[in-house]
């Protein structure tokens, strides 16, 4: 029981950052528990996130939820039921509401929103966003390369570095893959040889072409940074294309013709 | 362009909105507003979709069938609800201008086109949008893996949620790409959504000061804008996920719950009236929980705590036990759905 006590710690250490933000909704809710007047909506606003969260932290929940629900890497989701921005927004007019003097009333209220910006990160500057380079916001060079291969009216097999594999099937159903994103989240262990082939540090060029070509895929590509020892057009996949940072090799026996 | 426009506002807007008048017709005249029915048009919308979406699943009906036979029954209802709507159709209650109001719609738009310009790496969008691109281009649900686009069998657990298949409805409606629709057309009505439903949580909160609605709002707004904290966070979600379904529950269907438990609250109505609202209540907690399962099949596993504590709590409060016997159906259904997702794990 003690670890499932400890899992919902750690849960909550890992949803709330640097704490401080989690810091501004605690005090939030106690200020509305103190000074709420409304019965009704300090039993629900107050009280209610006050009974979830002794919840979340009751080994039996966390046990309930993760081995019985197999909910176990999305067991953070169950914090969405606390209200925290909710509470923390009302919380702070409610404070507001009680200062009589209207500048000190505006004061209070820019130094709030300063010490919400201060506590948390802008989503606009989270690691995993970038300027969109297209309409259908995937990277150019995919666009690009999936363009020059698609053909219409068939498929055509593609290998694709790490990097560009999650968007492939974002931009075209055209171009099916030997594998895709679930083999790139290491706790889901779904391996693919090509695969491991593709991510060492020097890949062998005969390895990958016979790889490839078992795996029935009509083009590799592969980042130009990437070290292969040994040249792809030796076992047969020729170039054909190139953007700025990748090349496509094409297998000299496939067919990529129209059907 | 043109056409993807007009369908745009047509399927997009002019439907949901439909669906949202008759509906609201069970709310007193101040709580209603045109926001409010786009976003009720919209969870029921949803709802409905997941309904039909499973027998389609189940039986291995094409995704365009599914398409076609969706768009005539939403067609349909939303025309009878204009229909028998068209009486109170004006009787709603337009927010007060004043300043906060204002900015928080400034601050609104601004995300809206923010998003636009906003890239994101993210896993998820491989399968969600990996999904929804296969039902559009293929006509087949679940039947080819979204990673690879190899054929596969159906993986229930998965499949349970309509998910990516509802984004792929909206861009077969619309004819545009699903990725367009996701991460510019689709993500901005999300977010616009999430919003009205904080301002009516605002309006709630503050039934003698409408201003304060407006400052919510913006605080509201501070708060998502900066609360990526963590990748786990809902303001994370809505920034950089916002399509996805997961997004939709922590900010939508999970903020309207607390809509629905503050309304309950309000002493504000008896007798027939009374009575109404809780229909309400009762109509859209089971709207709202079959909305949240379209978006992911976690939902019921998130609503069924919220609503059956919730209720109870406010049925407590109010001395009123009817409150919290309505939602029993309700939670009946979420708890099927939470055994069946523990079943298929």
């Amino acid at each position: 029981m003690k670890e499932y006590f400890l899992q919902s710690l750690h849960t909550v250490q890992n949803f709330g950052g640097n704490g401080l933000l989690l810091l501004y909704f605690a005090v939030a809710l106690i200020y509305l528990l103190v000074r709420e007047k409304d019965k009704g909506i300090r039993k629900l606003l107050g009280g209610f996130p006050l009974a979830m969260i002794c919840l979340f932290f009751i080994p039996v929940v966390p046990f309930v939820i993760c081995s019985m629900l197999g909910e176990n890497e999305t067991f953070y989701r169950f914090l969405w039921l606390i209200p925290m921005t909710l509470i923390s927004a009302y919380a702070t007019i409610l404070f507001l509401e009680h200062v009589k003097f209207k500048w000190l009333k505006a004061l209070l209220g820019v130094i709030a929103m300063i010490c919400v910006a201060i506590g948390g990160n802008p989503g606009y500057q989270a690691p995993v966003t970038y300027p969109a380079e297209n309409i259908y916001q995937v990277p150019q060079q995919l666009v690009e390369l999936c363009d020059y291969m698609v053909v219409p009216g068939r498929e055509v097999k593609a290998v694709f570095p790490h990097e560009l594999v999650p968007f492939v099937r974002q931009y075209t159903s055209f171009i099916v893959m030997p594998y895709g994103y679930e083999t790139m989240v290491e706790r889901w262990t779904f391996t693919n040889d090509l695969e491991k082939e593709m991510i060492k540090d020097t890949s062998d060029a005969g390895e990958l072409a016979r790889l490839a070509r078992e795996d029935r895929c009509h083009y590799i590509v592969l980042n130009k940074g990437h070290q292969v020892s040994g040249l792809l057009e030796d076992y047969d996949y020729n170039p054909v294309f190139e953007t700025e940072n990748y090349a496509v090799y094409l297998d000299k026996f496939a067919d990529v013709s129209e059907w | 362009m043109l056409t993807t426009i007009i369908l745009g506002i047509l399927w997009l807007l002019v439907v949901p909105f439909g669906l949202g008048i008759f509906p609201s017709k069970m709310l007193k005249k101040e709580y209603r507003s045109p926001g409010l029915i786009l976003l009720i048009g919209y969870l029921i919308l949803m709802g409905l979709f997941e309904c039909v979406y499973l027998p389609f699943l189940l039986l291995g009906i094409r995704f365009d069938m599914l398409c076609l036979l969706f768009r005539l029954l939403s067609g349909i209802l939303s025309l009878a609800s204009v229909i028998f709507g068209m009486k109170d159709f004006k009787s709603f209650t337009l927010p007060k201008k004043n300043i906060w109001l204002i900015l928080f719609a400034v601050l609104v738009a601004v995300q809206c086109v923010a998003r636009w310009f906003q890239g994101v790496t993210d896993g998820d969008d491989a399968y969600f949008l990996g999904t929804a691109l296969n039902a559009y281009t293929s006509k087949t649900m679940y039947y080819l893996d979204a990673y690879t686009g190899m054929a596969t069998g159906l993986d229930m657990r998965h499949a349970l949620s309509a998910g990516g298949i509802f984004l792929a409805f909206l861009s077969n409606c619309i004819k545009l790409h699903p990725a367009i629709t996701a991460h510019i057309v689709y993500a901005d009505i999300l977010l616009i959504l999430h919003y009205i439903c904080f301002y009516h949580i605002g309006r709630l909160l503050f039934p003698d000061k409408e201003e304060n609605a407006g400052l919510f709002g913006c605080m509201v707004c501070v708060f998502d804008v900066f609360g990526y904290i963590s990748i786990f966070t809902p303001a994370a979600f809505l920034l950089t996920r916002t399509w996805q379904g997961k997004s939709v529950i922590a900010n939508i269907c999970i903020p309207f719950v607390f809509y629905l438990l503050l309304l309950m609250l309000r002493d504000d109505v008896t007798g027939k009236q009374f009575r109404t609202k809780r229909l309400f209540f009762a109509v859209f907690s089971f709207v709202v929980l079959a909305a949240s399962l379209c978006m992911a099949g976690t939902g019921p596993t998130l609503l069924l705590p919220l609503l059956g504590v919730g209720a109870l709590v406010v049925a407590l409060h109010r001395k009123k036990i009817s409150v919290f016997a309505v939602t029993i159906p309700t939670l009946l259904f979420a708890a099927v759905f939470v055994v069946l997702l523990a079943v298929l794990k």
